[in-house]
C-alpha cells in the first residue's frame, strides 16, 4: 500500500450464500443430495481491484444488483471478502440508510447518544457535540420527546445531523444526499460538499448524474460485480452506465 | 471509531485460541457503546410501563406465589423456606434462560444495524449479558424482605452469591454465542432451544430444593450446571451447603468457563460468515 492511498482493494471476491432454508435445506441435508442445477453462491463481487487516494472523491454508478452497495460494505468492514485483500487507512464511516440504531421509544437526545456511540464516538466526544447536533438538526422543541412522535422528515434531519458530525477520514456514502424539506436539503448539501471539498476521502454511490459530474474526481461504472469502466471523466462512466442499463432493458 | 490498525486486520478471523482475548480487547475498546446498548435495553424494556423497573421484581414474585400455591395444594409442603427457594430458583434460572434466548437471536434481531454500521459484533451478546446481570442484581433484592421476615442472617457464604449469578449469565451467553451463528442459517434453532430451556426449567430444581432428589441420583442431578448454580445461590443466602458438594460447584464453574471461552471462539470465527446470511 502506497503512502498516499486511503483504500486499497486487491482482487476482492465476495460470494453471497444462496439461502436454502426450511424444507429444501432439511431435505438436502437428510438425503445428502444437492440440487446441482442451483448455484450455492451468488458472486456479488468478482476480482475487484481498486485503489483510492487520500482526499479523492470517488464515484460509483451502475445498474441495480451490480455490487455497488456491497463494495461499500466491504470497505466499511461489514462483509469480509472471500478472497483478496483490503487495506484501509483512517476512520471509516458508512452512511447507508440514516439513523443507525434509532429506537422509537427513546427521546431524541437519548437517540443521539446511542446512535453516535454506534458510529464509534467516545462518551466525551458525544457530550461535547450533542448541542451542536441538536442545533444543526433544528429540532429543539421535540428533542426530549420520544422519537415515535417525530415526523419522518424530522427523524431524517436528526439522523443526518448526527452523521454530519462524525468527521471521518474516509466517508462512504450510499445515496443519502436528500433528506428533509428544501431548506434543510440545501443546508445538508452544503455540509456534504464541505466534507467532500475538505481532505476527507469520499466514496459515493449515486445514480444522480449531476452529483457525480460535479463532485467526483473519478467515476467507476460497476456491472455484474466487476468494474466495467473506470474513468477520470464522469461523463464517460455515465455513458457506459446508460449503455449497460439500456442493454438490461433490451433483453 | 475503528482505529487504523484495527481496520487493517479487520477481515481476518483471529485464531481459535486467541479469539477470546481478541473479544475482550474489542469489548474494552468499545465500552462506551457497550454501556449505551445496555442502557438502551433498560430503557426499551421498561419504557412506558407505569411500574417500570419494578416489574423485574414483581414478575418473579408473582411466579413464586403461583408455584408455592400449586405445591402446597398438590403436596402439602410445609417447608417455610420453600417460597424463598423458589424465588431464588426463578431469578437464577430466568437470567440464564433469557440471556441464552436473546443471545441466540442477537444477530437476527440486529440485522439492519449490522448491515449499516460496522462494529465488533461480539458487543451484542456482551450487552445482553450485561443487561441481564444488572437486572438480576436489582431483582435479587426481593429476597431481602423475606430474609428479614424469616430472620435469616447472611453468613460469610453470601459471597458465593455473586459467583452463582455471574456464572448463570455467562453460561447463557456462552451457549447463546454458539447458537447465534447457527441460528442465522437454521432459523428453527431458537424454537428448539426454547423447548429445551422449558424442559430444563423442570430439571433444574427451580421450584424444589435439591434435598428432595434421592441421594443416589444427586450426582447425575448436579451434572446440570444450572441446577448447581441455583442450589449455590440458595446455599449462599441460607448459609448452608445442604446436599451440594464442593466438587459439583467447582465442576460447574469450570464447565461454564470452558463453554464461555469455546462459545466466544466459535462466535469470533463464524460471525463473519453468518452476517452474509442475514
Amino acid at each position: 500500500m502506497n503512502e498516499d492511498e486511503a483504500i486499497h482493494l486487491e482482487n476482492i471476491v465476495l460470494d453471497f450464500p444462496q439461502n436454502h432454508s426450511g424444507a429444501t435445506f432439511i431435505k438436502e441435508f437428510l438425503t445428502n443430495r444437492r440440487n446441482k442445477n442451483i448455484d450455492k453462491y451468488f458472486r456479488a463481487l468478482d476480482q475487484v481491484s481498486l485503489s483510492i487516494k487520500k482526499g479523492e472523491v470517488f464515484g460509483i454508478i451502475g445498474p441495480n444488483g451490480a455490487g455497488k452497495s456491497t463494495i461499500l460494505r466491504v470497505m466499511a468492514g461489514i462483509y469480509a471478502p472471500d478472497q483478496g485483500s483490503i487495506q484501509i487507512k483512517g476512520r471509516v464511516v458508512l452512511l447507508a440508510g440514516l439513523g443507525a440504531g434509532f429506537q422509537s421509544n427513546l427521546t431524541g437526545r437519548e437517540n443521539i447518544s446511542l446512535s453516535a456511540s454506534i458510529y464509534g464516538m467516545g462518551a466525551s466526544e458525544i457530550r461535547s457535540l450533542t448541542e451542536s447536533i441538536i442545533g444543526f438538526s433544528g429540532i429543539v422543541d421535540f428533542i426530549d420527546r420520544p422519537l415515535r412522535t417525530y415526523s419522518s422528515g424530522m427523524k431524517a434531519r436528526l439522523a443526518f445531523s448526527i452523521a454530519s458530525h462524525l468527521e471521518p477520514e474516509i466517508l462512504l456514502i450510499d445515496e443519502v444526499l436528500a433528506v428533509g424539506d428544501s431548506a434543510f436539503r440545501e443546508k445538508s448539501k452544503r455540509r456534504i460538499i464541505n466534507m467532500v471539498k475538505g481532505d476527507t476521502t469520499v466514496v459515493l454511490v449515486s445514480h444522480s448524474e449531476t452529483t457525480l459530474r460535479d463532485l467526483c474526481d473519478r467515476v467507476a461504472c460497476f456491472s455484474d460485480g466487476k468494474i466495467d469502466c473506470l474513468s477520470e471523466d464522469a461523463v464517460e462512466a455515465i455513458e457506459r452506465y446508460h449503455v449497460l442499463s439500456g442493454l438490461k432493458k433490451g433483453d | 471509531m475503528p482505529s487504523q490498525e484495527q481496520v487493517l486486520e479487520l477481515h481476518s478471523a483471529p485464531s481459535f485460541l486467541k479469539a477470546p482475548f481478541q473479544m475482550f480487547s474489542n469489548l474494552r475498546k468499545n465500552r462506551n457503546l457497550l454501556k449505551n446498548l445496555i442502557a438502551r435495553d433498560f430503557k426499551v424494556n421498561y419504557h412506558g410501563h407505569f411500574l417500570g423497573f419494578l416489574w423485574s421484581m414483581l414478575e418473579p414474585l408473582a411466579l413464586t406465589g403461583i408455584f408455592f400455591l400449586v405445591f402446597v395444594i398438590l403436596r402439602g409442603q410445609s417447608d417455610t423456606l420453600l417460597p424463598l427457594k423458589i424465588m431464588i430458583g426463578i431469578l437464577i434460572f430466568n437470567s440464564f434462560a433469557k440471556t441464552l434466548s436473546s443471545c441466540t437471536s442477537c444477530l437476527i434481531q440486529n440485522s439492519s444495524l449490522i448491515q449499516q454500521v460496522y462494529f465488533p459484533r461480539e458487543i451484542f451478546p456482551a450487552s445482553i449479558a450485561g443487561f441481564r446481570f444488572t437486572s438480576l442484581c436489582l431483582s435479587i433484592s426481593i429476597v431481602i424482605p423475606y430474609m428479614i421476615y424469616e430472620n435469616i442472617m447472611p453468613t460469610v457464604m453470601i459471597f458465593l452469591l455473586p459467583i452463582s449469578m455471574i456464572c448463570s449469565v455467562l453460561l447463557g451467553q456462552g451457549l447463546g454465542m454458539i447458537a447465534s451463528v447457527i441460528q442465522v442459517r437454521i432459523r428453527d434453532l431458537k424454537q428448539i432451544i426454547d423447548l429445551i430451556v422449558r424442559a430444563g426449567f423442570f430439571l433444574s430444581g427451580v421450584f424444589f430444593g435439591a434435598e428432595i432428589i434421592p441421594p443416589e441420583h444427586l450426582d447425575l442431578y448436579f451434572m446440570n450446571p444450572v441446577a448447581v448454580f441455583i442450589e449455590l445461590a440458595r446455599s449462599a443466602i441460607l448459609g448452608d451447603f445442604g446436599v451440594l458438594t464442593k466438587v459439583a460447584i467447582i465442576r460447574s464453574i469450570l464447565i461454564t468457563i470452558a463453554i464461555y471461552l469455546f462459545g466466544s471462539s466459535i462466535f469470533m470465527k463464524y460471525e463473519r460468515k453468518a452476517v452474509k446470511f442475514l
